[in-house]
């Protein structure tokens, strides 16, 4: 691991022009995208494009819902919603794609309701594992404060919870030219790498991302 | 059966759409459906004018305690408004549905002003038709002292239903008996349908059977079925729906209505209609159709509107 990261951080100095892929996301049909990464995802509009659905590589927690057309008749049907969830998983440099089975009555409803029977796929078609929890709000549902929520449900000990998107971050600033002039340049550097290494260990995976980002517009 | 067009329901780009539940907290869900539809129609028929009508204009209110042990207490109000609008009456709304019941896991007891087992029978995908959809449209689908028995099961449904006559009450009517199964197995859908019909008190009672198949081939999805009340008249629909392109699909169908009386028509009835969703609410679509019948004096009828659902 240490290795990788020293080849991490060297790669990152010798080709800044390197891109960090992220991860999108693609919903199938009837599934609704309701937060990202602790962030509510805006709707889109008839006027606005669709926001994009984009996370950064590594552990990535979604929020999703799957609306069923429930069938009442012969020739009609109800919209009905399933619980909210809470969906984690790791991914790199791929789409994943979210989808649902296709449902249409009550008891498909409870059973999915009961067993999340979430599919989430690579862009090979790969299933990606995941670990899965529930946002549940007692009261009026209209308007509701998905990133309050997800707040709390990441200060608990469910498996889905990702406690670092509780934890405030740096923000390396890209206002800083990188390329210092050389009298500022450290004389230990043997020191500094050790410290580099140190620190990016240590550092959440938002914060990884932060300094990713940090390293491939601040160059 | 409304699988028939689930199965080839487009695809739209975010995916998302919405119900709409209120309230949900200790156990209570509060629920608000809407369905709201307008055409602007031109009937199947002779001298028949353009005129904008409503077909669907309900407000859907559904309410649930849950009360521990997989038991579950609920309400339904249902309010049509579609009359009003036409100006068919004046008294602004129709109680559509209104009922209680008790569910138990994946049965459920209801008691009230609600559909019939057989009202879950047919097939067809018209928006608008000229014939009824099927016998147990003809003969009444609906009452308002019902009791029904609803079971889901992983892959069956069962319905039975027991209209009370109510005889010297406010609400006395005819007497009905339905039941109503249908079971999914490889993208195939079968079911079956009976009613024993007493319109009126002391009228004679009338028998209908019904069965349906769809077949789910990915591309477009079949499906056939056939009713018949003794003595009165045989009835068949087929259709298919199809998607033309992601966000389009389209539905052909022809039902055949034939009548034991001499003294009827025997008549055949196509549509071919068109639904456009749009990419970023699928609860919002466009739609049109045409329609005809072989029956003598007849024209071409046309519709084109717009639906929103909630």
């Amino acid at each position: 691991m240490k290795k990788s990261i020293t080849c991490l951080l060297a790669t990152c100095a010798l080709y800044p022009a390197v891109s960090f892929a992220d991860i999108e996301i693609k919903p199938s049909n009837g599934v609704g995208i309701l937060a990202i990464n602790g962030k509510a995802v805006e709707t889109k509009t008839f006027f606005s494009d669709l926001p994009e659905l984009k996370a950064k590589n590594g552990t990535t927690q979604i929020v999703v819902e799957y609306t069923a057309e429930i069938t009442e008749s012969a020739d009609d049907y109800v919209l009905e919603d399933s619980d909210t969830f809470v969906l984690t998983f790791k991914a790199a440099d791929t789409t994943v794609r979210v989808q649902a089975p296709e449902i249409s009555n009550r008891y498909d409803l409870k059973s999915f309701n009961r067993n999340a029977d979430w599919r989430l796929l690579d862009d090979r078609g790969n299933p990606l594992s995941f670990t899965w929890g529930k946002l549940e709000k007692e009261g009026f549902q209209l308007g509701r404060d998905y990133e309050k929520e997800l707040e709390e449900f990441n200060s608990t000990d469910t498996q889905a919870a990702v406690k670092s998107l509780n934890t405030e971050t740096h923000s390396f600033n890209k206002s800083v030219p990188t390329s210092q002039p050389p009298s500022n340049v450290h004389p230990d550097q043997k020191m500094v790498g050790q410290m580099l290494e140190y620190w990016y260990e240590q550092a959440s995976d938002e914060t990884k991302n932060n300094f990713k980002n940090w390293l491939e517009t601040g160059q | 059966m409304k699988k028939l067009l689930l199965a080839v329901a487009v695809s739209v780009a975010a995916g998302s759409a919405s119900a709409a539940t209120i309230y949900e907290g200790k156990g209570l869900t509060y629920t608000l459906n809407g369905d709201l539809q307008i055409q602007f129609r031109k009937e199947v028929g002779k001298d028949e004018h353009t005129d904008i009508e409503f077909d669907d204009l309900e407000l859907k209110n559904h309410v649930s305690y849950d009360l521990g042990n997989d038991m579950t207490a609920f309400g339904r109000i249902d309010f049509g408004f579609k009359n009003a609008a036409d100006g068919k009456y004046d008294d602004g709304s129709n109680l559509e549905e209104a009922y209680l019941g008790m569910s138990f896991g994946n049965t459920s007891i209801s008691f009230g002003k609600q559909n019939f087992a057989s009202d879950e029978f047919g097939i067809e995908e018209a928006y608008e038709m000229e014939s009824k959809n099927d016998r147990f449209d003809a003969m009444g689908t609906s009452g308002d002292d019902t009791i029904r028995l609803d079971v889901e099961l992983a892959n069956a449904y069962i319905v039975a239903s027991y209209e009370m006559d109510a005889e010297g009450e406010a609400s006395e009517n005819g007497e009905y008996f339905d039941l109503f199964a249908s079971t999914e197995f490889n993208n195939i859908t079968l079911a079956a349908a009976y009613q024993n019909a007493t319109e009126s008190i002391g009228a004679e009672d009338f028998d209908t059977w019904g069965v349906s198949a769809a077949y789910d081939a990915g591309f477009a999805t079949f499906a056939i079925d056939y009713s018949t009340t003794d003595d009165v008249a045989d009835q068949y629909n087929v259709a298919s729906v199809f998607a033309v392109a992601p966000t389009t699909k389209m539905a052909i169908g022809v039902i055949d209505t034939d009548f034991d009386s001499i003294n009827k028509e025997d008549f055949t009835e196509w549509y071919a209609n068109v639904t456009y969703k749009f990419p970023t609410q699928k609860n919002v679509s466009l739609f049109a159709e045409i329609a005809d019948t072989d029956q003598s004096n007849s024209d071409m009828g046309y519709l084109a509107g717009m639906r929103l659902k909630f």
